[in-house]
């Protein structure tokens, strides 16, 4: 018995140790793994945190990786950003070393490597948000010969973003309000109803976009439902909002609860939910129907705000080829008749 | 019993061992857990100079609020897919070989790009050279950017056929890649960072991407007044994570 258990043991620590000491690798010659690419943080001033940043090489070289430090701004539509060429803040370190960046090490294939950043604010530090990336030079660690022979040498840049909030209590003083609600007024009926919310944070940290939109159209009181997406806002602040629709979050939950099953059979689970996501998670709204008519209600709900629009329906193309038809019916009547005359 | 608690330490040792090895942030196998990080606490500031104290584990509320809560998705959907936090980036080679370029005839290398996003954020791939092709043993001797068949700028691609242009530029076919490289036949010159240039977008989406692949071709040609020889350039990629 106590055979039984010690072998049982013995091969459930092999397992684990096994699990701790391998990563996946990639047949590409350079293949890195950043994570978190985006922190949220706050620290209070006169106050320290820690925000470090796992990196895995899964390529097939020795990596010379080099950190540095930049601002960005946001691009104010999607979420993207824009990289400045260096920083004005001098309170994040690597390991408490202001002077590390800059710094190269190493990470060698299959391997790990955790840069220990550190944030330091003086008590006296202005109460705002700060936008910073850290950028890792990742190139490979080249013999000269190989080096002098190649017409092209490639290397990559890989960031990783830091939102910092320097608030005194810690809240969460993000607001976020509708800037923008375009929909049409009137719509044909053959046609959709297209739809964009913006959301802007006037408070003073990040927040996410918390809401839905519900379409109601008589007799029925919700006709359809989106649900926005929880995209972060910055301070200051403004983006499209993404959402789904709720038919589409169901189908999300019944793909995501499949998720064991499908790994367990080698699907790839992943690539299944990205390709929905791709799809379904929108930002150009579309309420389409096979035919449109009368008055459609879009109640917007953003945060603590909340707004109607109404979108009214009319079959403007059936009536524009009714009135036509007859007066193309007696053009080519009369058309006939002319061929008719000369002949 | 005590045999048996010997043998289970022994057993299990390399694994205590490897815990306490993760509590220490600069070694290389410590791992990271997302969302909240609570480590400990400590006096940070030793020389004093803001009077602090360092208290660690500080992650604000963010898109799918704190690890393993759920204040942020009462009556939403948008769980199932907050805990994939990865963004990789993947280059298939890193060097381009053209051989001893020949005036008149094109010389052309390729490799792919491959990005995944992991979260529902989008990305921005940009790429730009250190400076023009130049010759190893003449840095005055340079290839310069091309400008296409009748013209092409580092943001506008422009069909490049004729070998009699010289220059060296680049194409980019694939998912999501900038819509001026209509087919294989457009090409742009890189942004030369010696000049000042910005980088410039090849590849973007606001949306989740796996696996997105784009295959960067490479294309090169001297023109007839110069020295035959190696020439020698660095392109570097720039993969942005959105937030």
């Amino acid at each position: 018995m106590i055979k039984k258990i010690l072998l049982t043991l013995l091969l459930l620590s092999l397992g684990c140790l096994k699990a701790h000491s391998v990563l996946a690798q990639s047949t590409d010659a350079l293949s890195i793994n950043i994570s978190p690419p985006v922190s949220y943080l706050y620290v209070k001033p006169g106050a320290g945190i820690s925000a470090p940043i796992y990196l895995e090489n899964q390529g097939r070289y020795t990596l010379r990786v080099t950190p540095q430090l930049v601002d960005f701004w946001p691009n104010q539509e999607t979420g993207q950003v824009i990289l400045k060429q260096s920083s004005s803040f001098k309170h994040l370190s690597i390991a408490g070393d202001y002077h590390a960046w800059g710094k190269e090490f190493i990470i060698r294939p299959g391997e790990s490597y955790t840069l220990p950043l550190t944030i330091a604010i003086p008590a006296d530090f202005p109460q705002e948000e700060y936008y910073l990336s850290v950028l890792f030079n990742v190139e490979q660690m080249l013999i000269p010969d190989l080096e002098n022979n190649a017409n092209t040498i490639l290397s990559g840049v890989v960031a990783s973003h830091l939102i910092v909030s320097v608030n005194l209590d810690g809240s969460d003083r993000s607001k976020i309000i509708v800037k923008d609600f375009k929909l049409p007024k009137i719509v044909d009926s053959l046609m959709g109803i297209n739809f964009q919310v913006w959301a802007k944070n006037i408070g003073l940290n990040a927040g996410p976009i918390r809401g839905k939109l519900m379409i109601s159209h008589w007799p029925s009181p919700k006709e359809d439902i989106y649900e926005f997406y929880p995209d972060m806002v910055l301070a200051g602040s403004q983006r499209q909002a993404r959402g789904m629709s709720e038919e589409n979050l169901l189908n999300l939950k019944t793909l995501s609860e499949q998720e064991e099953l499908m790994l367990a059979n080698d699907q790839d689970f992943f690539e299944l939910q990205s390709k929905f996501l791709e799809k379904n998670l929108l930002a150009d709204f579309s309420y389409k129907k096979a035919f449109l008519l009368g008055a459609y209600d879009f109640r917007l709900e953003l945060g603590e705000e909340a707004q109607v629009e109404r979108v009214i329906a009319l079959p403007f193309s059936i009536i524009i080829i009714i009135i036509a038809l007859p007066v193309f019916y007696r053009f080519l009547i009369f058309l006939i008749k002319s061929i008719a005359i000369k002949k | 019993m005590k045999k048996l608690s010997l043998i289970f330490l022994l057993i299990f040792s390399p694994l205590f061992m490897g815990s306490a090895k993760a509590e220490n942030m600069s070694s290389n196998s410590y791992y990271l857990q997302f969302g909240n990080f609570n480590m400990g606490s400590g006096e940070f500031d030793r020389g004093n100079q803001f009077g602090l104290t360092y208290t660690l584990g500080g992650t604000a509320i963010g898109p799918f609020g704190e690890y393993g809560t759920s204040q942020y998705f009462i009556g939403s959907g948008f769980q199932y897919i907050y805990q994939i936090r990865q963004f990789s980036f993947s280059l298939s080679k890193l060097i381009i070989d053209f051989g001893e370029l020949t005036a008149g005839i094109f010389a052309n290398d390729n490799h792919t790009l491959t990005i995944n996003t992991g979260s529902a954020g989008g990305y921005q791939i940009y790429v730009f050279e250190n400076r023009p092709l130049t010759h190893s043993n003449n840095s005055s001797e340079q290839i310069s950017n091309t400008t296409c068949n009748s013209g092409c700028s580092k943001s506008l691609a422009g069909i490049w056929d004729n070998p009699s242009n010289d220059g060296f530029g680049y194409n980019v076919l694939g998912d999501n890649v900038a819509s001026d490289f209509i087919n294989s036949s457009y090409f742009r010159p890189f942004a030369d960072n010696s000049s000042g240039e910005d980088m410039e977008i090849i590849m973007s989406s606001p949306d989740v991407a796996f696996a997105e692949t784009a295959t960067i071709t490479y294309q090169a040609v001297p023109s007839v007044a110069q020295a035959a020889g190696d020439y020698q350039t660095y392109v570097i990629f720039v993969a942005v994570p959105g937030y």
